[in-house]
Parts: structure tokens; C-alpha cells; sequence
């Protein structure tokens, strides 16, 4: 079984600092492209992003290996504002680039089809996260997405969105369809852009905290708790057993009403109203429990750097106890009723099929890479918070349809209850150490597995505690990618909504 | 699909008696801060100002002559100032946080010559209005858009329907077209490039209609006021009716949100508990 | 006063044809042309109006051959059909004075306007036809002037191939036509009507003789398998001969499908009525199934018309079963049924084509995956197509409704009859012709939605322009012309009782459709004065506000209630229009916001059948094909090609073995055919030979 340290030691690269658990090495520009090419066919390339506006760019390349708890952080400085593509060796980097193009300004030469990912009529040559820009700038030509020219007879175009039919998030899709059938799907994203790695820069960290914690709204504590690790590891502080206990508690909790509002969702996309009641129920009672325990329903305003703002009142987690059993009750019995219900496993059968091949190179994350057999889980490959204390099991499955993603978030339930019922028997306590002294500096790399999947923020601090450069990598980011193919595969325009309710991925996670 | 049926007949009615009697478990969630100013010395406000990551609570001055503004149009329920002073910020108020007017969000107050800070008159301390509407009182329509949130709102929003609420029993409805709505929710910083698709669905409603602003972003901006890539809050944009705030405002407080754009429910909220004025 | 009328109408045609000629030098004679088609038409339709009250006269030719005379004669059923090629053919000549001009060049308007008047002329003859050879002089003139009316452009690609299918198509079944009337004409006294009519034939000949005419007259009806030449000759003819086919030459077949199954043969046998039923009902569901697939308009009406023939061929087997049966009355109704829809539809369907010719003048084109938006730039047509489609789909109150109701009640009436399997036959046919009536307001749906509503989607619909307004006044005279009969059902229905009548030889026809206030309305004179002749000095009927049926009960007048309807409609708006403050304001079209609206988002008229394309997938034995276009990876798509193919099983299954099986015939003897003259006059050599021995 290799390690990450023996990969790099094979392709010559020194490793030296970083933060516990981070391997950091560098290579000189020329020998990036060949360095990630390398590593990224053995090991899981997991994130990608730039760093400008302080001195010379820099491109920084976050790896992982199954089976090694540790993260390889390769880095290097360009000299000028272009670098070779590492997309046509390495596909997921398609996204990562376009990216660091449209938001950085630097140019990676090769790129296939190298065009604007989430800003629509910005002007060329404004990259936002880069420096000394005005706040109203004159709306000039830009270069549109890619989008499939499909040529047929009687072919049309549905365009669905920004704005949604109900209560839901903004984004833009244009289905090519001869009728019935998606021949292709093409999607437009970006549209709540706020550009919020821009905002945190020069703020201070708590400030920056405030900005995780918003960055999405219902993955906002794993998105926070990704935020507060990267600082505790950046200050190499370490945080208290209860906090510890507290954190996996609050991160299941967060997953539990997550996926009990996926699945919602997806049964009234099928038409299954009572199932849609049933778990939309069970999300509100969690979200209640949510708002005892930190009085907040979406579990904002509980982290702080070091530890929690406050203690868990007792009474609440008593409360939340007595309730465990009921919601696994309640999950089990739907799950089976679900399993007998033929008009709705048919909808969700090969539905919205995701093959293994086609989504292995974008390195997938979560339930959805979980169902097209990507086996990865943060809380099982890098333990953090207090997983190390807990045992579960992490369910892969390979047919990558509507009901492979269900199966899979129906399976995390269970755990999920499992983990909580672990973590309340073995309670420490309720007393939380808060208050951190030493100011924060340094730079380091803090993940937490929220209900999407792997979440991974870089903080980088100045000498005088404040945010230098913010990285925040949600889960949907690379979740969005093979999604407009997943559509496509042989589905109906009727599919649509269940494809979509089955990824349940957020726009605020990707546009940020 | 008869085993659903019973599912569904066993579950039985799982509704809130909101608005017609308060819900204490619903209500668990806290919708707004109120601030006793009196409770503060001048210290002490400005360390609040200090803590508090948006603009909910400024402070300019020393000790001896200053000013605070508390505008809970900003406040992004952090918890810190509660945590901190918890004998002037408090979570007690209930969830009928909606007000029609941006500056009955605000409260201002300021200390001079060592005493403590006084809140000023303004237009938050003056009688809560009982403003009757005569539009849509037993149903509405509601056409949301989402114009850059971070889809805390959403998910309030999609709870509304489910058992626990459940907003079809008061009349209100989602509708997924602007022509058949009567009321504009938005949710969000209005983000630049969500400005004209936002403008576009005002546009296609006919009149006459409501616009609602709901959380703290579209009221005041929130954390993002400010950023590179917004246009909001949404007052800058469109003409509001109603602010509710909280991030996210809880699903009660949306319901006192649209039913009080609807003039079935009343203001109940000021920033200062309403211990001022009438 | 009958036949004069007829001569009147002929010569009126006659002018057109010499004023069609003189266009050569002076152009101006198109329109005197197009005058005298038209007035000729509208006298013909006057003489139908003569025949249809029942008199009947004959004029005999004073020439004579072997094979009997000339005879022309006026009959009721033909009475019927005369008026229908009247009404159309007004319509028609007019619409020509202004189409015929894109034809290119005076040679060829003067051509088509002297062929068409010729045409009408031969179409009158069949029908006033008395004798065999009557009729099978002039059908076969009608099938060569079509013939050369559709090549009259002949440089237009594919429009040889199509007419020349047409051609040979209608040449089979003259023959088998020609050899029907040869093997009834030998065992009667006569080759005239009057007496083939009066004399019996043995079973076993008239049932041969009718399968013989059934396939003969099938051939020009569109009947599957003899309909391939359809599909492609409405489409490749210019607009006003495409009409001209789909409105009236096609019902000249099936007058002599009814005459020949219900004048000529006698009385008929039961398995008659069910080959008819078996072929309509095959021929209405194959029309109507590729009609759904056709993108290009007039391919589509065609198929259509496939399918309106195939009604009426079934509508005339159960005629024959339930005369078989004895059942004299509903054999009647069920004739009353073809010959009314024959009317409707020639009328509804001649209006579309000329429509579809429009169109075609206006955009260029005929896809109708390339149009859209044609309703707000061809401002006249629209409507007029629209009430067409209406009337042609079924939709109440228009004609469609009417007889496609009519015919489905008396399949209803089945259970009349006594032989269970026949009662089963029936109420198979019935349902599958409910499912091609659906079908068919689906069919419409997609032919008025994909061209003329929406936006354009292509530049040649953005440029189209309304035509010239004799083309719409052409239009317009049919559709007018069947809408009131719509309105006022006992103007066609009558015509078509009168007809059916005389066919079926069943008494009071009209009674048992129309309720007594129509046929009889002195018996209800107390009632008459409470509304039930309001109108009547203009429209010759009685009943537009109530309609008894006993001296006790009346019902309101559904002809009444829709125009009061469309009265109060009218009336309020205009009332709002004053009343109301203007306060509109206009949005672009809700599409969920979206940066930017192209006319590519929009249904097509190809997208819009996409299920059924699924549903009968055997039928069509259709693949779907999605090619995409790599960049580097499968992951960076360039363009995707998307094709639908489907198998049509008359081309493939029927009409490749034959021509496969002629050519391999004609092959082996091209082996014959040595190529050398000692060959041939060895031949010659040996036949003498033979001819010697056999004396």
C-alpha cells in the first residue's frame, strides 16, 4: 500500500513544513505539469486553486490517497501568468482551471475548452479576485459557456431558470430535446456569485468565520467547522475533548437534515407526496432540536476558533436523545415502504445514470460519488473532530442512478444515528473550552465531511491575524461537473426533476 | 400506495396553530435580538460594536461621548453580543419579526458627559403601525426568487410546506409563474448577475403587487454588503413592503412576513422591545 | 333544365381552356381564364343543387361503338359530387388567377390553367357519366391531365418521380377498373348504368367484379396498399393541383367506389362490407399514424387525407354490411355518412392545401420544423387555415364533428344487427377509428402550432408576407362555404341524404338524422312561431333557435347557442373596450428569465410527436441515433446529431418485393431480347409457324 510520502520521495519531491497531517512540497513551474500528471494518476487530485495578488501567482494542488490519512499540498510559483493545462492528462482539473482563469486572470495554455464558469457578462480582463478593482465596471463582451450545438431534425431548446419554479435556488439549464428525450443538457451557473474568497480578505478570522458559516446555508456548519480546523491546524491549537464530541455531534446533525431534505425532495419530485411530508418532517424536527442545542437551526454561531462559543445545554441533548430512536424508527419504515413502492422505484431506477467511467475522472465526492463507486469519506480517511472515537460504515455502490444515490443517503441515516447514539454515550461533558490567546498565523489546509461530501478550506493568515487568502472548495463544486451528463444519458424531459432532486446539489456551494 | 394512505391518516394533523395561537416549539428557533439600551454602559457598547461581524451594531466615540446604532436589519444571528451582554441582548422576542419599513429596524442611541447611552427618537420608537391592506387578505400568490442567497433561506422557505407549517391552510401559495403572482419574495444579496433576471420577474407581474424582503441579506445586505459582485440589499432595487429579518428568518417569522404584507398580521417587533414610545 | 345547366358548366370551362391558350398573347386572359372556371364551377354547383332534388335525365351522344355509347345522366349521388367539385372548384380558380403567376413564365400559367379547366371538365363527365365507357374515357383523361398539371414543373427535383408513381399507380387501377366493367359488361343486356343497375349477376362474378372495382377505384382513393403515389404527388404539385387531388380527384374515386358497390353490382354480400371495413380501417390508421411523422406540410395534409379516405371506405363496408344484413335504413345512414364527409372534406381539405400553397408562396419553404410565427405575418390565411384545421380535426361545432359523430353512431347502431361476429367486427372498426379521429386532432394541433404559431424560426418564416388577395379570397370560398353548412347542417346534410338515398334505396333518410322540424315543418307550425323559423326567408331552414321533436318538447338549438355565444363574446369586448381604462403593459414572453430567448425555444411540430413516435414504435420501427462530436475526451462535447429513422411498410414490404420481382423478371426476359436481327426474324419464323399449325 503506498503512501502519499512515498509517491512524492518516487517523483523527487522534497516535503518539509506544513501542519500536522499536510505533506508540503513544491516544484519549480516547468516540472508542474509532469509532477501533477504523475501523482494525480495515483493518487486523488482534490483540489486546485491559485493565489495572486501577494507577489508572484502561486498554484497549489491538494492531493489524497485512499487508505493514507495524510494530504500532499504541491505548490508552485509562476513566473508569469500562464501554465500548461493539466486538463487534457488530468480531466478534473478542467473545472479547478477555468476557474483560476475567469476569477485569477492566469492562463493555463492547452486547456481544451477553456471558457467562463461562473461569471456570464464580465468583462475580459477583470479577473475579481485579483487586486485594485472598482467597484461598477462597464459591462463588456464575455465569453459564454460552452454549449453542445446538437444539429436533428425538429431538435428544440428548453431553457429552465435562473429563476426556478418554486422555492429554489437560482441557476440556468437549457435542455436540447427532439420532444420527449434530453439529447443534451447544458447548464449555466454562477448567477450568485458573490465572490466571497474576496470578501474575507483583510477581514479578521472571526469575521471570516461569519463568512464560512454563509458561504451555503445548509451545509453552513461543515463549510464552518472545514474553516475553524484550517485556522486550529494553521495555529497548531488543539481543541478539547468536549468540543471535540460536540462537533461530530453537530456534523451528523447537519447530515441527518440534510439528507432527510434530499429525500423530500426527491419524493416530490416523483410525485410521492406523503413520503416528501413524511421527511420533510423529520428535517424540521432535527432543525428544531438544532435550534435547542445552539440556538440556531442551521447550527451557525456555535464554532469559534479553539472550541464553541458556548456549552450544549444538557436538557436539549437529553431531549435530542429520546428522539434518536424515533427517527430511526421512522427512517427505517419509509425506507421500506419506499423499497415496495414499484411507481417509485421505476422513476428512480437507471435514472439519471452516472457510469462509473465517465464519472471516475472527476474524482467525485459524497453520496453521489459513493454511488458511482468512489469509495471516499473524510470522517473514515482523515479523521478529524472526534470520528476517531466512533465506528460506522461508509455504503459504495456502483450503478450510479437515482437509487444508488438514495440508497446511499438512506444507508448515511442510519449511520449517522449510529455515530450520534456513540457520541452521547460517551459525552464528556458539557464544559467547552473557548477562548484562544495566541494570534493566529500561519497557513494550513481544514476538511470536514459535510452532507454533500468532502469540504476543503485553505487559510492563509497574515502576520497580524488577518484572512490573507481564503480557499473554500464546498463539495458541490465538483459535484456539478458531470451533472449535465447525467442528464443526458437517455433520460426523459420528466426525468429532469428527479435527476435533479437525486443530486440535490446547492448553487450557493459552487457560486459562492 | 393505500400503505401511504394510512401512513399519511396515522401521522394525523402535525400543523402549527400559528397565527391563531403561539407555537412554543416552533418558536424554539430565535427569530431577532432585541437590545435594552439601558442596560449597556458606553464600555460595553462599544466593545458590542467591536464584536459584531456585520454593521448590526455600530459604535463611534470613547467613553465619555458616543453614539451606538443597533440595526437589526443587519444582524445575522451570530449569537455573540447575546452571549456577551446577555442583560442587554436578548433572543426573547418571539417570531413575528416582519416590519414594512427599513427604519423601524433601527435604533440608535448615544451617551455624553459619562452617562449611559440614551436611545434617540426615531422613527422605530414611534407607535407600531397598524397599517390595513386591502390586498390579497385571503389568498396569496407568491413568486420567489432567489437572488444570490446561500440557500438558508430556501430551505425555510421549502419547509414552509411541509407538515409542520404547512402555508397552504392560511391561503398562501407559490406559484411558479410572476403572472399569476401577487407577491415578489426575494431572498438574498442581490447579486450582479441575478440583478436583471430579479428585475425582469418584477416586470412580469402585473399590478398590483407586493414585494417582500426576506432575510437579512436582501434587508440589509447581511455579511455580503458591500462585496465586489453585489448590488443589493434589495431596497436598492425594487420597492419593498415588507422586511423579515433573521439569517435565516425562521419559517414562522415568513409566515408573519406574508401574512402581514396581506394585512392579516400586525408589527410586533422593534429592536428596542418597543419599550419606548407607545 | 338538369343537363342544360351541366352544358351551361361546360362551356363556361371551355372558355377557359381557348382564354387559357390566348394567355400566350395576351396575359391578362389568366384572369379571364380563372373568371370562366370559376362561373363555370358556380353553375355546375347550381346543376348539382337540380340533381339533388331528384330529377333524373339522360342524354345520349348520337355516336356510338362496340362498346357502347356515350351517355351523360344526372343522378343524386352524382348530384352530390358535382356540387362538391362546384364548391371546390370555385374556390380553386380563383385562388389559380393569382398562384398560377410563380409558375414561371406564360407557357406554363397558360398550360396549367387550360389543363385545370380541362380537368374539371373531364371530372364533370365522370360524374355525369351514364355509360362505362363514359366514365372510363374520362377517368382516364382526368388521370393524364393531372398527370401532366402536376409535371408542369418539371424542373423542379423529384417532381417527375412522384407524378410518374402517380401515373402508373392510376393506370393499374384503370385496368382493373376496365376489366371489372369488361366482365359485368358481358353478362349484362348493356354497358349503361340503368341497365347494369337493373340486371342480377351470379354472387360469384359481382363479388369479383367488386373486388375488381374496390382496387380499381381504391388505387386513385388512396387505399393501402395502391396509396404510395399520394403522399408524393400532393406535395410535389403545385398548391392549387394539389387541392385539386386531395379535394376532388380522390372523391371522384370514391364515387365510383359507391356507385360501383351500391348501383352496379346489385345487392351485396356481407364479406364485401368486410374487406371495405378491413381496408378503410387499415388505410384510415396507416394515413393518420404517418401523417404524425411528416414534417413538410403538405406531406402531412396528404397523409391525412389517407386517412379521411380511409373513414369514408369503411363508413361504405358497413354500409354494405348493414344492407347485407337487411338493415336498409342504417345502410343508408352509414352512405349519408361517406357522401357527407366526402363533402366536408373535400371542401375543409382543398381549403388547406390552397393554405399550405400560401404558405409556400409566402416562406419558400414547406418544413414546418423551419416555420412559426406565420400567424402574425400572413394575417388572413391564418384564420382561415385554422378553421380548416378545426373543421377537418373534429372539433365541434365545425363539419368535421359532424360526420365523423354521424359515423360513429351508426357504428353504435351495430348492435342492430343479428350476426354476433359482425357486431364485433363493427365495434373493432369503430374503435380503432375513434383512435385515428384523436390522432388526428393531434395531428392538426401540430400542423397549425408548428407553422403558424410561436415565433419564427427561421428567416424564411421572419420574411413571410400575406399573399395576394385572390389566393385568400380562393381560400376563403371553401371554408365559408363549409362553415355554413357547419352552422346550418341541414344545407350538407341534406345534399348528402339526398344522395345516400338514392344509392341505398332507403326511405326517409333525412327523417331519422335530422329531427322532424327540418323535414316536416307544417306539423309543427304552433312551435315554428316560438323560434323555430327565425331566419328562415334567409336560410332555407327551419330550427335555428329551438328544435322540436314532438309537439311537446324541444331542445334549444346548439347552432343557436354557439352564435349567441360568439355574439355576447363579441359584445362584451367591445363593451370592455369602451368601458375599461387602457392599462396594459406589455412583457416579453415569462421564460423563467433567462438572458436570452432564441426561436429555437420552442416546441417543433417534429418534438410535438415524439410520444407517439414511442408509443408506436412497432409501427414505425423507428431508431433513435445520438452521435456526438468529440473534442479530445468523451468529455468535451462539440455537436451532437440526433436522427429519427422509421420504416414505411407499404414502400418497404410491398411496393420493393414488386419492383424487385418485375425487375427480375424483365431480366430474365432481356435474355430474349438477343440483339440480333437473325434472332428476331427467327422468332418471327417460329410464331408463323405456330399460327400455321394452330389454324
Amino acid at each position: 500500500m503506498t503512501t502519499l510520502r512515498e509517491l512524492a520521495q518516487r517523483f523527487g519531491l522534497a516535503i518539509g513544513g506544513g501542519a500536522r497531517g499536510e505533506l508540503r512540497t513544491q516544484c519549480a513551474p516547468e516540472e508542474f505539469l509532469g509532477a501533477v500528471t504523475a501523482l494525480a494518476a495515483e493518487a486523488v487530485l482534490a483540489d486546485l486553486f491559485a493565489v495572486t495578488g501577494r507577489g508572484q501567482p502561486t498554484l497549489t494542488v491538494v492531493f489524497e490517497l485512499a487508505g493514507d490519512a495524510e494530504w500532499l499540498v504541491l505548490r508552485t510559483q509562476l513566473s508569469g501568468d500562464s501554465f500548461p493545462s493539466l486538463t487534457p492528462s488530468t480531466h478534473v482539473a478542467s473545472w479547478y482551471e477555468r476557474e483560476i482563469h475567469e476569477m485569477h486572470g492566469l492562463n493555463p495554455v492547452g486547456h481544451p475548452a477553456l471558457a467562463r464558469l461562473r461569471l456570464h457578462d464580465w468583462p475580459v480582463g477583470q479577473p475579481p479576485m485579483r487586486a485594485a478593482l472598482e467597484r461598477r465596471l462597464d459591462v463588456g463582451p464575455g465569453v459564454s459557456s460552452p454549449v453542445p450545438i446538437v444539429h436533428g431534425q425538429g431538435v428544440f431548446q428548453l431553457p429552465l431558470g435562473p429563476v426556478r419554479s418554486g422555492p429554489q435556488e437560482s441557476g440556468e439549464f437549457l435542455f436540447n430535446s427532439g420532444g420527449e428525450d434530453l439529447v443534451a443538457v447544458s447548464q449555466l451557473l454562477g448567477f450568485k456569485l458573490r465572490v466571497v474568497e474576496r470578501l474575507a480578505e483583510g477581514r479578521t478570522v472571526d469575521q471570516g468565520l461569519i463568512l464560512a458559516e454563509r458561504l451555503a446555508g445548509v451545509s453552513a456548519f461543515s463549510n464552518a467547522l472545514a474553516f475553524v480546523q484550517a485556522v486550529e491546524r494553521a495555529m497548531a491549537v488543539d481543541v478539547g475533548e468536549q468540543s471535540r464530541a460536540a462537533r461530530t455531534l453537530m456534523n451528523e446533525l447537519e447530515r441527518l437534515h440534510n439528507h432527510f431534505g434530499d429525500i423530500s425532495r426527491l419524493a416530490d419530485a416523483t410525485g410521492l407526496m406523503v413520503a416528501g411530508a413524511q421527511y420533510a418532517s423529520l428535517k424540521e424536527e432535527v432543525l428544531r432540536h438544532c435550534a435547542a442545542l445552539t440556538q440556531h437551526r442551521y447550527l451557525r454561531g456555535i464554532l469559534v476558533v479553539g472550541g464553541l462559543q458556548a456549552p450544549l445545554p444538557d436538557a436539549a441533548l437529553r431531549a435530542m436523545r429520546r428522539r434518536l430512536g424515533d427517527w430511526l424508527r421512522r427512517s427505517e419504515r419509509l425506507e421500506r415502504l419506499l423499497e415496495d413502492t414499484a411507481v417509485f422505484v421505476d422513476r428512480v431506477e437507471t435514472t439519471g445514470v452516472l457510469t462509473k467511467e465517465y464519472a471516475a475522472p472527476h474524482n467525485l465526492v459524497g453520496p453521489i460519488g459513493r454511488s458511482t463507486g468512489a469509495d471516499r469519506d473524510c470522517r473514515r480517511d482523515h479523521p478529524y473532530a472526534g470520528y476517531d472515537r466512533v465506528t460506522f460504515d461508509v455504503l459504495v455502490k456502483s450503478q450510479g442512478d437515482a437509487l444508488a444515490r438514495l440508497s446511499v443517503r438512506l444507508f448515511e441515516i442510519r449511520q449517522s444515528i449510529r455515530i450520534i447514539e456513540q457520541v452521547l454515550e460517551a459525552w464528556p461533558g458539557s464544559d467547552v473550552a473557548a477562548s484562544v490567546s495566541t494570534p493566529a498565523t500561519g497557513e494550513a489546509l481544514g476538511w470536514s465531511e459535510g452532507a454533500g461530501g468532502e469540504t476543503l478550506h485553505w487559510v492563509a493568515l497574515t502576520a497580524d491575524g488577518r484572512i490573507a487568502r481564503w480557499r473554500a472548495r464546498p463539495p458541490a463544486f465538483v459535484n456539478w461537473h458531470p451533472y449535465a451528463e447525467a442528464c443526458a444519458s437517455g433520460n426523459n424531459l420528466t426525468d429532469y426533476p428527479v435527476i435533479e432532486a437525486s443530486f440535490g446539489l446547492s448553487h450557493a456551494e459552487f457560486d459562492r | 400506495m393505500s400503505r401511504w394512505i394510512a401512513l399519511g391518516i396515522r401521522t394525523g394533523v402535525r400543523s402549527t396553530r400559528y397565527p391563531s395561537r403561539p407555537d412554543p416549539e416552533a418558536e424554539i428557533a430565535p427569530s431577532a435580538v432585541t437590545v435594552d439600551i439601558a442596560a449597556l454602559s458606553a464600555t460595553q457598547a462599544l466593545e458590542a460594536a467591536d464584536m459584531c461581524p456585520t454593521t448590526a451594531i455600530t459604535a463611534a466615540g470613547d467613553r465619555d461621548r458616543g453614539s451606538i446604532a443597533f440595526d437589526a436589519g443587519q444582524c445575522v444571528m451570530c449569537g455573540r453580543c447575546v452571549r456577551a451582554f446577555p442583560a442587554a441582548f436578548s433572543y426573547g422576542h418571539g417570531p413575528e419579526v416582519a416590519v414594512h419599513s427599513r427604519e423601524a429596524l433601527r435604533v440608535a442611541a448615544h451617551w455624553a458627559d459619562g452617562s449611559g447611552p440614551a436611545v434617540d427618537e426615531t422613527a422605530a420608537t414611534a407607535e407600531l403601525q397598524r397599517r390595513s391592506q386591502a390586498l390579497f387578505r385571503r389568498s396569496l400568490h407568491v413568486r420567489h426568487v432567489d437572488a444570490g442567497s446561500c440557500n438558508g433561506c430556501e430551505s425555510e422557505l421549502q419547509l414552509l410546506g411541509s407538515p409542520q407549517y404547512d402555508l397552504h391552510r392560511l391561503g398562501l401559495f407559490f406559484t411558479p409563474t410572476p403572472r399569476h403572482a401577487d407577491a415578489l419574495l426575494v431572498t438574498g444579496v442581490v447579486t450582479r448577475q441575478m440583478e436583471q433576471p430579479l428585475k425582469d420577474t418584477y416586470e412580469a407581474m402585473p399590478n398590483p403587487k407586493l414585494v417582500v424582503a426576506a432575510g437579512v441579506c436582501a434587508v440589509g445586505g447581511g455579511a455580503f454588503e458591500g462585496g465586489l459582485m453585489v448590488r443589493g440589499p434589495l431596497d436598492r432595487i425594487l420597492p419593498v413592503d415588507v422586511y423579515v429579518p433573521g439569517c435565516p428568518p425562521t419559517p414562522l417569522a415568513l409566515l408573519h412576513g406574508l401574512l402581514l404584507a396581506v394585512g392579516r398580521a400586525e408589527e410586533r417587533y422593534r429592536p428596542d422591545g418597543g419599550r419606548h414610545g407607545a | 333544365m338538369a343537363l342544360s345547366l351541366l352544358l351551361y358548366g361546360l362551356s363556361c370551362l371551355g372558355i377557359g381552356v381557348v382564354s387559357a391558350l390566348a394567355v400566350l398573347r395576351l396575359p391578362w386572359c389568366i384572369y379571364v381564364s380563372a373568371a370562366a372556371g370559376a362561373v363555370g364551377c358556380a353553375v355546375l354547383a347550381s346543376a348539382a343543387g337540380v340533381w339533388l332534388t331528384g330529377a333524373s335525365v339522360t342524354a345520349k351522344l348520337p355516336a356510338s361503338t362496340p362498346i357502347g355509347a356515350f351517355e351523360l345522366r344526372s343522378s343524386t349521388l352524382g348530384g352530390l359530387f358535382l356540387l362538391l367539385i362546384g364548391l371546390v372548384g370555385i374556390g380553386i380558380f380563383v385562388y389559380s388567377a393569382a398562384y398560377t403567376a410563380r409558375l414561371g413564365g406564360y407557357p406554363r400559367q397558360a398550360a396549367s390553367l387550360a389543363l385545370l379547366n380541362l380537368t374539371f371538365a373531364a371530372m364533370v363527365i365522370v360524374v355525369a357519366a351514364g355509360t362505362a365507357l363514359t366514365l372510363l374515357l374520362a377517368w382516364e383523361a382526368m388521370s393524364i391531365l393531372t398527370y401532366v398539371l402536376v409535371t408542369v414543373e418539371f424542373d423542379h427535383p423529384g417532381r417527375p418521380q412522384a407524378a410518374f408513381l402517380m401515373l402508373a399507380l392510376s393506370e393499374v387501377g384503370f385496368v382493373l377498373m376496365a376489366v371489372a366493367f369488361a366482365l359485368i359488361g358481358a353478362l349484362a343486356p348493356g354497358v349503361d348504368f340503368a341497365s347494369l343497375s337493373a340486371h342480377h349477376l351470379p354472387a360469384a362474378t359481382a363479388g369479383c367484379a367488386f373486388v375488381l372495382f374496390f382496387f380499381g377505384f381504391g388505387a386513385k382513393a388512396g387505399l393501402v396498399p395502391l396509396q404510395g403515389w399520394l403522399p408524393e404527388a400532393h406535395p410535389a404539385a403545385p398548391s392549387h393541383v394539389s387541392a385539386l387531388l386531395s379535394a376532388v380527384v380522390v372523391k371522384m374515386a370514391i364515387y365510383g367506389l359507391v356507385l360501383s358497390a351500391t348501383v352496379l353490382l346489385g345487392p351485396p354480400a356481407a364479406w364485401w362490407g368486410y374487406l371495405a371495413i378491413a381496408a378503410g380501417v387499415v388505410t384510415a390508421a396507416y394515413g393518420i399514424l404517418f401523417s404524425l411523422l411528416a414534417s413538410d406540410l403538405k406531406r402531412a395534409l396528404a397523409y391525412s387525407t389517407i386517412e379521411n379516405l380511409g373513414f369514408m371506405i369503411a363508413m361504405l363496408g358497413v354500409s354494405l354490411v348493414f344492407a347485407a344484413a337487411g338493415q336498409t335504413l342504417l345502410a343508408g345512414m352509414a352512405l349519408l355518412v361517406v357522401c357527407l364527409h366526402a363533402l366536408y372534406h373535400s371542401l375543409l381539405k382543398g381549403a388547406l392545401f390552397l393554405g399550405a400553397g400560401s404558405v409556400d408562396v409566402a416562406t419558400g419553404i414547406r418544413d414546418m420544423d423551419q416555420l412559426g410565427g406565420l400567424a402574425k405575418r400572413m394575417r388572413w390565411t391564418t384564420p382561415l387555415f385554422f378553421i380548416g384545421a378545426m373543421g377537418l380535426a373534429g372539433i365541434p361545432p365545425l363539419n368535421g364533428f359532424q360526420s365523423e359523430w354521424l359515423g360513429l353512431q351508426t357504428l353504435i347502431r351495430a348492435h342492430d344487427l343479428v350476426n354476433p361476429g359482425d357486431r364485433v367486427y363493427l365495434a373493432a372498426a369503430g374503435t380503432v377509428l375513434t383512435l385515428t379521429f384523436a390522432l388526428a386532432v393531434t395531428t392538426y394541433i401540430r400542423i397549425v402550432g408548428g407553422a403558424f404559431l410561436g415565433a419564427p424560426r427561421t428567416h424564411f418564416a421572419r420574411e413571410a408576407r400575406e399573399v395576394p388577395r385572390a389566393m385568400v379570397v380562393g381560400m376563403a370560398i371553401p371554408i365559408v362555404a363549409a362553415v355554413a353548412m357547419a352552422l346550418v347542417p341541414p344545407l350538407g346534410i341534406g345534399a348528402a341524404a339526398a344522395a345516400a338515398q338514392s344509392a341505398s334505396g332507403a326511405h326517409g333518410l333525412l327523417n331519422s338524422v335530422l329531427p322532424p322540424i327540418f323535414t316536416h315543418p307544417d306539423q309543427f307550425a304552433p312551435v315554428v312561431q316560438l323560434g323555430g323559423s327565425f331566419l328562415s326567408q334567409i336560410i332555407p331552414a327551419n330550427g335555428l333557435v329551438i328544435v322540436p321533436t314532438s309537439l311537446n318538447f324541444a331542445f334549444i338549438s346548439p347552432t343557436y347557442i354557439f352564435l349567441t355565444f360568439v355574439i355576447v363574446i363579441l359584445l362584451t369586448a367591445a363593451v370592455l373596450r369602451v368601458l375599461c381604462k387602457p392599462g396594459r403593459r406589455e412583457t416579453p414572453v415569462w421564460v423563467g428569465a433567462v438572458s436570452q430567448r432564441t426561436p429555437t425555444m420552442q416546441y417543433t411540430a417534429t418534438a410535438f410527436t415524439n410520444p407517439f413516435r414511442s408509443i408506436f414504435g412497432g409501427v414505425y420501427r423507428s431508431q433513435r441515433e445520438v452521435e456526438a462530436d468529440y473534442q479530445q475526451a468523451p468529455f468535451f462535447i462539440r455537436g451532437i446529431r440526433y436522427t429519427h429513422r422509421f420504416v414505411e411498410p407499404v414502400d418497404t414490404y410491398i411496393y420493393q418485393p414488386v419492383v424487385q420481382a418485375a425487375r427480375w423478371i424483365s431480366d430474365r426476359f432481356a435474355l430474349v431480347q438477343g440483339g440480333s436481327l437473325s434472332v428476331y426474324v427467327l422468332y418471327l419464323f417460329v410464331v408463323f409457324l405456330i399460327v400455321l399449325l394452330l389454324r
